[in-house]
């Protein structure tokens, strides 16, 4: 238990840190309080999950990016990122496909 | 004599009730609806169509009538009879409302009216697989026209990745939907196939709700002139007039026409207006910028009705009119998303509807929004179901300022 309290201090920071890169000042969060929030998180998904999920979190068109929203949806967000990831490798597989349905196609127009 | 006596006298008579079955009439039947009802009701119960005095004594106010023809005929004459006053009734209604109601919204009203009307016109159409003889003509006709189109049935989309693998191109009777995030480069996308349609021979027109016409116009004039113009010369006027003039005389001539409709005012625009232009223009190709600046025909209040009466009402004018319809959608930005990647179906409202009525779905996505002016932005697009074919996808290098664009695979 004693673990996920320091982790969840970390992701504290994290989010801090984050949050600065976005809106160029320190967000209001009460270190005592909020790592609560973010314990439940660590306990429920990996320290790297938790640390994704925040940057996927600032990557949202959230207003404001507040704590309470990221404790309540970190799950679904998790869900969101895992989607957005796999739909990137398999765009990636479908261009690399297409680039030789092109070069057959021209060939047989070609022809 | 009432036709609806002859229909049901003919049924009787002819043993034949799946033809109004497959008719789907009933609320043709007014006067003798009850007698209708009784009729159904007893081949319901008993696997059979009753003999006509049972009907006649049942129901002491109808009368059979001698009838000599084929049920369908009498059918026929039913329909267009129910038809008839249908559109009178309507149409003196619109002449009594304009008494009290301003023209426009009458004719939405009548339009939409004459329009529900339609379903007692079309039918379904039964198409018999064992029929190798009308198989084989359907096949020589697709092939007659695409030997004519350049190799498919359909308007080639002029990116290479999409033809490639869409075969059958933008075929009469198909709803296209590109989707994207705001700002992302649908429009541009979109009216670069336009610009390409218009190329190959093809008359395309932009509904254009989201930009005005003029806006609209200069995009398109950056793109045909393929690195002649910058979009921010022609918005800020600085063009060379003859130079211009001189390009537009070489451009367009032996051309077909490239309409941009754009509403008046504050006025909202249904498919019922958009076929009205399809009529006035005559268009090979139409595209809806965008999906949710549009009111569906029933002017819907509810969102959600209205964004799925809008899907099933331009389904209804590529397949009415036999032509191909784009619609643009803005994908739903959401608290659990992020807008990096280009969208999923799942990430457009209502995309159910989507799925249902579009025969392919493609997303458009500008990745480098944040580039220095004068970089090329970089547009990726994906396939997101392709009824007519395999997926496909490819990045686009966009000098969007200048209109010179290059598909990449990397």
């Amino acid at each position: 238990m004693s673990n996920s309290k320091n982790l969840s201090y970390a992701l504290v920071d994290y989010y801090a840190f984050k949050f600065k890169e976005t809106y160029g000042r320190e967000p209001i969060v009460n270190k005592f309080r909020d790592r609560w929030g973010f314990q439940d998180m660590v306990e429920s998904i990996s320290f790297d999950d938790c640390k994704r999920v925040i940057d996927f979190y600032f990557k949202t068109s959230n207003a404001g990016h507040k704590l309470n929203t990221l404790f309540t949806n970190f799950d679904k967000l998790l869900l969101s990122l895992r989607d957005a990831e796999q739909d990137k490798i398999r765009r990636s597989a479908i261009r690399a496909k297409t680039a030789k349905v092109v070069e057959d196609w021209e060939n047989n127009n070609e022809r | 004599m009432s036709v609806e006596a002859s229909v049901i006298s003919a049924v009787c008579k002819n043993k034949d009730i799946s033809t109004i079955f497959a008719s789907d009439i009933d609320e043709c039947f007014v006067a003798y609806k009850d007698v209708w009802e009784g009729l159904k009701s007893y081949y319901h119960k008993f696997r059979s169509v009753p003999d006509i005095n049972i009907l006649t004594d049942k129901f002491s106010d109808f009368e059979s009538v001698a009838v000599h023809g084929e049920t369908d005929y009498y059918v026929d004459q039913l329909r267009n009879e129910y038809l008839a006053g249908k559109m009178r009734d309507a149409l003196l209604t619109g002449a009594r409302s304009l008494e009290s109601d301003s023209a426009p919204r009458v004719l939405a009203s009548l339009q939409t009216e004459l329009l529900s009307l339609g379903r007692l016109v079309g039918g379904a159409q039964d198409l018999d697989l064992t029929d190798i003889d009308s198989a084989s003509k359907h096949f020589e006709k697709v092939l007659h026209r695409s030997d004519q189109m350049g190799g498919s049935p359909g308007i080639p989309t002029g990116i290479k990745a999409i033809d490639a693998s869409y075969v059958t191109g933008m075929a009469p009777g198909h709803l296209i939907v590109a989707i994207g995030w705001p700002g992302r480069g649908k429009t541009w996308a979109t009216g670069w196939i336009a610009v390409n349609a218009w190329k190959a021979g093809f008359k395309p027109m932009i509904v254009s709700l989201e930009m005005s016409p003029e806006n609209m116009r200069d995009r398109l004039y950056t793109v045909m002139g393929e690195g002649m113009f910058r979009a921010s010369d022609l918005s800020r006027g600085r063009v060379n007039i003859d130079d211009f003039r001189s390009w537009g005389k070489k451009s367009f001539a032996d051309k077909d026409g490239f309409i941009i409709v754009s509403p008046e005012g504050a006025s909202e625009v249904t498919p019922n207006m958009v076929q009205a232009k399809i009529d006035q223009h005559k268009p090979d190709l139409v595209i809806c910028d965008y999906h949710q600046l549009f009111m569906d025909n029933k002017r819907s209040d509810n969102m959600t009705q209205r964004a799925m009466n809008l899907s099933r009402e331009l389904k209804m004018l590529a397949t009415s009119n036999q032509i191909p319809v784009i619609d643009i959608t803005a994908a739903t930005m959401s608290d659990s998303h992020s807008q990096d990647d280009p969208p999923m179906l799942s990430q457009v409202a209502w995309s159910k509807a989507i799925e249902y009525d579009a025969d392919m779905a493609f997303a458009v996505h500008r990745h480098s929004v944040d580039s220095a002016p004068g970089d090329p932005a970089v547009i990726e697009i994906i396939s997101r179901k392709n009824r007519h074919g395999g997926d496909f996808g490819c990045m686009i290098e966009w000098d969007i300022d200048r209109g010179v664009i290059k598909e990449i695979y990397s």
